[in-house]
């Protein structure tokens, strides 16, 4: 039985008794599409396009071995990002891009797919036509010395003979395929993603970030030359505040955060952390693990306190 | 899109459970970002100011941001003792002297500077007085903060706890 009439069959149970060929123009690829769809195979509809016959072909050679029967394949779920951080190794997982990104086999199958077949008929085809040649000769005579009253009839026997012929060219070369196919995995593909993998998957006890400016190479930049490292700590603004006049400001951060504050003159001009000696007034503007303070004397200016989330007491 | 962003915690501390002070960096909050660093520089004359005048120079640079952005180092009344000589003084090597009190205070007589910022410029103003009963000859040199300005506004109050 051709392969495919096999798989359809044995997958779809309600098209038995039908033409699976038949079927499969009328309804089967069809249905597939959706399938693909829901399953979000985009990779597939966009390979196989409206060619009902590729479809099937990739059905029966990767759709059988990707999916148990897809017929029955449910769509995933989205998972929220709570689950997805929550998923186990998730704190391990490879920065990106990993191998399957770069590389995905799909696309390796899909673009060996035609030499292969090619090559796989070169093989199969040679043989499957010596075999006919002989079949034909045999039955042609088993005919022929049967009697010539039958000979006329012998013509119809022989289109039996080469639908079998065919499918067993298809066949040999659909195996020659999946053999090839599976040497390339085993042989070059899943090591070659093994070693690109392995430096993409640090121990828990040396990871982290860093970003260098433009123009350095981050593997090799000087500190100087990191925009950011997670080897250091950066001071994080968590709020400004609003401390005009002498007043009191509770930050509920919990801590005694690091600060710093500007604060206008008499005349109108803004000083970084300037607490106003020279004029005549003291502004003094500290902190605790609960609130802003701000005392001054003299006339009441204006100033903004910039708190950060980074202890000053430790 | 209403739920994202990226934190990193220090190493040994768990980052989901890790509270702010314990994040080497999060999206939650804003970091100094720099704009730009540079020079701003008062070239000052020889001159000798008269018992109880004044001068002042000033050099500003545009940061072309809106409001009042942060500007580092803070520099208030950088004092120069060597006011009378030709060596450059740099503001930000003086930035946390204490000036001499009494009759030959700064204030009072002296070369001090001052550094402030405006919605447009940040400003280096060296200001030289003459001394209230005699005049004060001061020396050829440049006064020269090094500034960086950085991106952050603030003159604006936020949040983001």
């Amino acid at each position: 039985m051709d392969p495919f009439q096999q798989l359809i069959y044995s997958q779809r149970p309600d098209v038995q008794g039908h033409p699976a060929n038949d079927w499969w123009q009328l309804w089967g690829a069809n249905e597939l599409r959706n399938r693909l769809a829901q399953l979000g195979r985009v990779d597939v509809l966009q390979h196989v396009g409206g060619d009902n016959n590729l479809l099937r072909d990739w059905y029966t050679l990767w759709g059988s071995q990707e999916y148990p029967n897809i017929w029955n394949e449910q769509p995933k779920q989205q998972q929220g990002l709570d689950t997805q951080y929550a998923a186990g190794g998730v704190e391990s997982a490879p920065s990106i891009p990993q191998f399957e990104n770069v590389l995905p086999w799909e696309k390796v199958q899909q673009q060996w797919l035609p030499s292969m077949t090619a090559v796989g008929q070169q093989y199969a085809l040679p043989e499957v036509q010596r075999q006919l040649n002989k079949d034909m000769q045999e039955y042609m005579m088993g005919m022929a010395s049967a009697g010539g009253g039958r000979f006329g009839s012998a013509w119809g026997g022989t289109g039996a003979l080469q639908s079998a012929a065919q499918r067993q060219g298809t066949e040999m070369t659909q195996d020659y395929i999946t053999g090839q196919m599976n040497a390339l995995k085993g042989l070059w593909y899943d090591p070659t993603r093994s070693e690109y993998q392995r430096p993409r998957e640090p121990g828990m006890s040396d990871y982290g970030a860093k970003v260098s400016r433009s123009g350095y190479d981050v593997s090799t930049a000087s500190d100087a030359n990191l925009v950011m490292s997670s080897a250091f700590k950066t001071l994080k603004l968590v709020k400004i505040v609003d401390m005009t006049g002498e007043t009191t400001v509770a930050h509920g951060l919990g801590f005694i955060p690091t600060f710093i504050f500007l604060r206008a003159t008499k005349a109108g001009e803004w000083r970084m952390n300037n607490p106003g000696y020279s004029e005549g007034m003291l502004s003094t503007i500290y902190v605790d693990d609960t609130n802003v303070y701000r005392l001054t004397t003299g006339v009441s200016v204006g100033a903004y306190v910039m708190l950060f989330t980074d202890r000053l007491d430790e | 899109m209403s739920d994202f962003g990226f934190k990193i915690s220090e190493v040994g501390v768990d980052v989901n459970a890790a509270g702010a002070k314990d994040l080497v960096v999060s999206s939650q909050f804003d970091t100094l970002k720099v704009k730009v660093s540079g020079t701003l520089t008062d070239s000052l004359p020889s001159e000798t100011i008269a018992a109880g005048n004044n001068k002042s120079y000033t050099e500003t640079v545009a940061h072309g941001l809106t409001g009042m952005p942060f500007y580092w180092p803070e520099i208030h009344d950088s004092f120069n003792n060597a006011y009378a000589g030709t060596s450059d003084f740099i503001v930000n090597d003086g930035a946390f002297i204490e000036p001499p009190i009494g009759p030959y205070s700064p204030w009072t007589s002296g070369e001090w500077c001052e550094v402030f910022i405006d919605s447009t410029n940040l400003t280096l103003r060296t200001n030289r007085l003459g001394h209230p009963l005699m005049g004060t000859t001061f020396g050829a040199h440049d006064v020269i903060y090094y500034y960086t300005i950085f991106f952050n506004r603030m003159d604006e109050e936020v949040d983001y706890s």
